[in-house]
């Protein structure tokens, strides 16, 4: 682990640069760079081979990764993974569009039902008819 | 009062709950039918009451209703409704239809049918039944039916077709959905002005459907804000809606050249509160990314703002990730208050989150980062705190660990336990340690009172070149802090070990320029002394107040030269945060200000009236005159008096100040007179009355 007062923050991840999540273990790290090290072998692309290397190095020993993990800033997520909103929107109207428009047809936003009520007091009356005197 | 009488006052009451009751035992004879009737009506009755407050036992009352008259035409058609509401369509759509076979089929029904229908997706069954109901219903009801065959058209992408069916629609008095159903015809060729000019006829500005055909036309003609506007005038929370405004947001801040203007721009008045929520929400990730590109950049001070900024606007949830951000900046920017809050929150968020899904959950990471906040309290002076920290950190990290043992040192020797810190840290000491590390080590071990093992440690931290001149900063900085300790302990032979050790690893000369004799404090000090004592006041101000005015205290008793504006101005700033002034900062100020306005220089004068505006209330200012007639010889000078008075003009003890001054017998009478008028207890009128008496008599 580095020096607590110095912690000394990354903007670049060696997670991202060897493509593996922060959950990696040692193995998984090895494989990683050693997959990653026949697309830039050393002879071909040598910057691209130190920047494995560093990442590699960087994150070999779990502690390490925890100070990786600790030091970097986290890159933000994109604006509709943090509002959870879907990643594409079509603007053209849609079949939810009409649908929405067809309950509006209905009587889903009327206020009052009185119309459809009926009187109870003729019931009452024809109940207690109905019925023997001495039974009332 | 007989039972019918007792029936109908319930039934005037509007009391079906009461009613209910009463027919739960029936007269003997009564006929079934009846009851169940007058039952199935009451609970109808409370559906039509409740429908609008309370949906769930609306739709109870309803079901019960129909239980009980299970073909009841309205209660069939109000059950569908209940289904419509809550969007359980094919329940919706099945009421509807028995609705349709039952004794009384009409356009109403059919019309409800044919829309559940489409909402199923049977367009084909929902265009023959919207087809029954034109010819059934009247006139309204026929014209919404037409706009409902409008729709399924559309909706089969015959929009040419929808169109033409719309055309049959004469009346003026035409449902909304008709022009919305115009408006949607056009986007759809792409003719969004036409579009817009269809809407803008419509007076029902704020319908949600016509708001959304709205932002639709206005996203078709490339004005982003218009549309988030339009989609903002939305009043419910709806998914569609709310990803549309979102969409609109996005395009309209990304053709922004400044972000949060654009964020401005989108808020306005009166939005519903799920537009003010994703507006707010929206400004953190602004905020959050900018401070993000910001640490690209460089720009450390600039990304804190922003980070900050995200903080203040996420309500209450914050994300792991910004929050880590805040704790790092925090950290880099020597803002321990920063990155206690940033380290506690990424804490509480990482252990809310998903167990077992994230690297943030293995206990290793979670340790360590308790381990960062308990760093984080113990730079603000809270050893309490980190204490805690730690023992939650060992608790995750199971094994002995380096970083735990030296922070709890660390706290240990804050809280003055030094013996015991330096047993905790010793077994770390060994040569090859990093040299930074030695330096803290040798502090731990001067602390406990081993000299020569911190002698030997920093020795080791020099050795290295490569962190030679950090380790020279680091332990001259410490030894300055242990020797200024020793000295406020009375600890002399402590201190000139500390001096002797210093003289030792820097040379006799460096020792003699560096630190002054023990008993000759009140001499001459070097400027060494005085950059390190007052560099470190704000950390002294986080340190308990009483703490930290102890300390001030003997700064400027012993250190505090007429002529050294610069510790005055920088014991003032230190002043200025002290809220209420304490006896003991009231003596400080006091000692200050009669320093630095005897020093008469305009300079000094200035920091006085600095000084003075550290005094925030009549008792403060009472307190430092009072402090000042007892403390000096003379009594505060004309100018500090001046001062005081023109911001208290109630201060009493001012205005007999005053009287002693005064150049005149009129002026001293008329101040005699105010202090008079302004003493509030009786002590205060004695006193006044004496001088009084005492004016007389040697007049």
């Amino acid at each position: 682990m580095n020096d607590m007062e110095n912690p000394l923050p990354r903007t670049t991840d060696p997670f991202h640069v060897l493509g593996i999540p922060y959950e990696a273990t040692d193995e998984e790290v090895r494989s990683a760079y050693f997959l990653k090290v026949k697309e830039h072998p050393p002879e071909k692309d040598p910057e691209g081979f130190k920047r494995l290397r560093k990442a590699f190095e960087s994150l070999r020993e779990e502690e390490d990764r925890v100070d990786v993990i600790l030091n970097t800033f986290p890159s933000p997520p994109s604006l509709d993974q943090f509002l959870g909103a879907q990643e594409e929107e079509s603007f053209s109207v849609t079949i939810e569009d009409l649908r929405r428009l067809a309950l509006s047809l209905t009587e889903l936003n009327r206020t009052t039902f009185h119309s459809d009520q009926s009187k109870l007091g003729p019931w009452i009356d024809a109940l207690f008819d109905s019925i023997p005197k001495e039974q009332e | 009062m007989d039972s019918r009488q007792i029936l109908h006052s319930l039934d005037q009451a509007e009391n079906w709950q009461g009613i209910l009751d009463w027919l739960s035992v029936p007269p003997k004879g009564a006929p079934h039918d009846l009851i169940r009737q007058i039952r199935a009506e009451c609970h109808f009755r409370a559906y039509l009451e409740v429908w609008k407050k309370h949906p769930s036992l609306a739709t109870m009352h309803c079901q019960k209703a129909l239980a009980l008259c299970p073909h009841h035409w309205t209660y069939l058609f109000h059950a569908g409704l209940c289904a419509l509401r809550s969007g359980k369509y094919t329940e919706a759509k099945k009421l509807f239809l028995d609705c349709s076979l039952s004794t009384r089929p009409n356009g109403r029904s059919l019309l409800h049918a044919a829309v559940s229908l489409f909402c199923c997706d049977q367009i084909t069954e929902a265009t023959t039944v919207a087809q029954e109901a034109d010819s059934l219903g009247p006139k309204t009801l026929r014209q919404k039916a037409v706009v409902l065959e409008a729709l399924l058209l559309a909706s089969k992408g015959d929009w040419a077709g929808a169109k033409t069916s719309l055309a049959r629609l004469t009346n003026t008095s035409a449902p909304l959905a008709e022009t919305v159903l115009n408006a949607f015809c056009e986007i759809h060729q792409g003719r969004f002005t036409e579009a817009l000019q269809i809407l803008a006829r419509s007076k029902r500005k704020r319908d949600p459907d016509l708001c959304n055909a709205a932002g639709l036309a206005e996203l078709g003609s490339n004005n982003p804000l218009e549309a988030a506007r339009y989609f903002a005038l939305v009043p419910h929370h709806n998914e569609r809606i709310r990803s549309r405004f979102i969409s609109a947001a996005k395009r309209y801040i990304q053709s922004h050249s400044d972000p949060i203007k654009a964020l401005k721009n989108l808020n306005k008045r009166g939005q519903s509160p799920w537009v003010q929520d994703l507006l707010l929400s929206m400004k953190t990730h602004t905020h959050w990314f900018q401070g993000y590109l910001c640490i690209g950049k460089d720009d450390l001070t600039s990304a804190t703002n922003h980070f900050l900024e995200a903080l203040k606007s996420s309500s209450g949830h914050l994300s792991s990730g910004l929050a880590h951000s805040l704790a790092l900046v925090g950290e880099i920017e020597e803002q321990p208050k920063t990155a206690v809050e940033g380290w506690r929150r990424a804490i509480n968020q990482w252990k809310l989150e998903t167990k077992g899904k994230s690297a943030f959950h293995s206990p290793l990471i979670l340790g360590h980062a308790h381990l960062r906040l308990a760093h984080g309290y113990l730079q603000l002076q809270d050893p309490q705190n980190a204490r805690r920290e730690i023992q939650r950190a060992r608790k995750l990290l199971k094994d002995p660990c380096k970083t735990a043992d030296r922070q709890e040192a660390l706290v240990l020797y804050v809280l003055e336990h030094r013996k015991q810190a330096w047993q905790l840290i010793k077994e770390y000491t060994h040569t090859d340690a990093h040299p930074l590390d030695h330096c803290l080590y040798g502090w731990l071990a001067m602390g406990a009172g081993y000299s020569s093992k911190a002698k030997e440690l920093w020795t080791l931290a020099l050795s290295d070149s490569q962190y030679h001149m950090e380790a020279r900063h680091r332990i001259l900085d410490h030894s300055t802090f242990e020797y200024l300790r020793r000295i406020s302990e009375m600890d002399y032979r402590g201190a000139s070990k500390v001096r002797e050790i210093v003289g030792l690893l820097f040379g006799e000369d460096f020792r003699d320029e560096w630190i002054p004799d023990a008993p000759a404090l009140d001499s001459n000090l070097n400027s060494l002394v005085h950059d390190s004592i007052f560099d470190s006041l704000p950390i002294f101000l986080e340190k308990p107040i009483h703490r930290a005015l102890e300390e001030l205290d003997s700064f400027v008793e012993y250190y505090l030269p007429k002529d050294d504006l610069r510790l005055a101005a920088n014991a003032i700033r230190a002043l200025r945060d002290v809220e209420p002034l304490s006896p003991l900062a009231v003596s400080i100020l006091a000692s200050l200000v009669e320093n630095l306005i005897t020093d008469r220089t305009d300079p000094g004068i200035l920091l006085a009236d600095m000084a003075l505006q550290s005094i925030k209330t009549v008792h403060e200012a009472r307190d430092v005159l009072r402090f000042m007639v007892i403390m000096t010889p003379f009594l505060p000078s004309w100018k500090c008096l001046e001062t005081l008075l023109s911001r208290f003009p109630n201060l009493m003890e001012g205005h007999l100040l005053r009287f002693v001054r005064a150049r005149n017998r009129a002026e001293a009478r008329s101040e005699l007179a105010i202090a008079e008028h302004l003493s509030k207890n009786a002590e205060d009128r004695t006193m006044i009355d004496l001088i009084r008496r005492l004016v007389e008599y040697s007049s």
